[in-house]
């Protein structure tokens, strides 16, 4: 018997085969129910755990926004500053009085037990200072390494009259916010973030309020001092 | 064109219509499986037209319940009886391959013993009883229809590999079927 006995005997083959290849298809594999079952939970399993991943970054990012303030959106206004110009040339002293008077007409301000007055910052101590804005913008970034700009922001840290205790909540306000790096000399550093023209703290701290005036002057100054 | 039952009832009646609805609905099937057998196209024609005969002989008294592979088996039962064995260079060329892939499920060539056609059909139909179903059409349209390796993938939206591999196996577990019959060349 040879290969073509084998394929002439194929012509012997029941009639229902030759049919079946002309017309039938082969079955698809039903995929087991168990399988479905196994596969829908892992599924099940994968979207919770995109969801949970999902949401606690949402969440984490709610919390810096409502923290920091690197997420705020509106623009400084220009109204309101103290009188131009003069910020050159004024101290710690000087400013304080200045910010006098403002302090006694803002109604919501009230000088009490929870009253810090300024950081206690030693310039001589400041090496460098870097200034970003939040949103951050090219206009307002500045690094000032000489020594007079360094004393004049370090004068205006340590002239606030900040008030732990207020009625506002900072997270209910959105504005721009400046951070404030002043590096030592010994390498540490101190961080400053200003905010919303109202507020600011010292790294993780708590918020303080101040005037409206005080907050605004920061801006002034950026303006009239450059970047080294 | 007409069902089967339809045509079979012409074939009964003993009108000539039945072959014309034949040709009209399976004559290009059967031109197709002639052609890959008979190289030559009037061969091939022939080879269909005496398939046709060939029905109208044999119905009645023969009433098929699969209409088509009647005919088909018919066309391939005269196609290889045209074909010239003897002579290697009128074969066509997959034909030798097939034959040759065929041989090498026979266990033992050098044997003596000689079995019908028909027994050995029978073997067959046991061991195609045996596959799974996708094997057994691939096997079919491989070894009964000629078709390609490539033209089964495409039948069937396999790769080619698949069929490959599904056709090796198939040829292996043959030579085994056979060993166990105790068919041997």
């Amino acid at each position: 018997m040879t290969g073509k006995d084998l394929f002439a005997a194929l012509s012997f083959v029941r009639d229902e085969y030759v049919a079946e290849a002309e017309t039938a298809c082969p079955a698809r594999r039903v995929i087991p129910m168990k399988t479905v079952r196994w596969a829908g939970a892992l599924a099940a399993c994968v979207c919770l755990l995109v969801g949970w991943a999902f949401a606690a970054q949402w969440m984490k990012a709610d919390n810096l926004m409502s923290g920091s303030a690197e997420e705020s959106t509106a623009a400084v206004t220009e109204e309101g500053a103290l009188d131009g110009g003069a910020a050159d040339d004024e101290t710690a002293g000087a400013l304080e009085e200045k910010f006098e008077e403002s302090r006694a007409e803002d109604a919501e301000y009230a000088a009490g037990d929870s009253t810090v007055y300024g950081f206690c910052i030693e310039a001589a101590e400041v090496e460098q200072i870097t200034v970003v804005s939040m949103p951050e913008s090219a206009e307002h970034e500045r690094t000032y390494t000489s020594r007079g700009k360094i004393n004049k922001i370090v004068a205006y840290l340590n002239s606030l009259t900040l008030q732990a205790d207020f009625p506002e909540n900072p997270d209910e306000y959105c504005g721009m916010a400046y951070r404030l790096t002043l590096t030592m000399a010994d390498g540490t550093e101190r961080e400053f973030v200003h905010f919303g023209n109202m507020f600011l703290r010292e790294g993780d701290g708590d918020w303080l309020r101040m005037t409206y005036e005080e907050a605004a002057l920061l801006e002034e100054l950026l303006g009239q001092i450059p970047s080294d | 064109m007409l069902e089967d039952e339809r045509i079979l009832e012409l074939y009964w009646a003993r009108n000539t219509q039945a072959i014309h609805e034949t040709s009209e609905k399976y004559g290009g099937r059967l031109s197709q499986l002639s052609a890959r057998l008979l190289r030559a196209k009037e061969d091939a024609e022939e080879c269909v037209n005496d398939t046709y005969l060939g029905a109208w002989n044999a119905i009645p008294p023969q009433r098929p319940s699969y209409f088509f592979a009647f005919l088909a088996k018919l066309c391939r039962n005269i196609a290889c009886n045209k074909l010239d064995w003897l002579n290697a260079a009128k074969r066509r060329a997959e034909v030798v391959e097939l034959t040759d892939e065929l041989a090498a499920c026979i266990p033992n060539p050098e044997d003596e013993r000689q079995r019908e056609s028909r027994e050995l059909g029978e073997a067959l139909n046991r061991f195609l009883e045996s596959l799974p179903q996708e094997n057994r059409l691939i096997f079919m349209r491989r070894y009964w229809y000629m078709d390609s390796v490539h033209e089964i993938a495409a039948r069937y939206g396999f790769g080619e590999s698949r069929v490959k591999t599904s056709l090796f196996r198939t040829r292996q577990k043959l030579r085994e079927y056979l060993e166990k019959e105790e068919i041997s060349v």
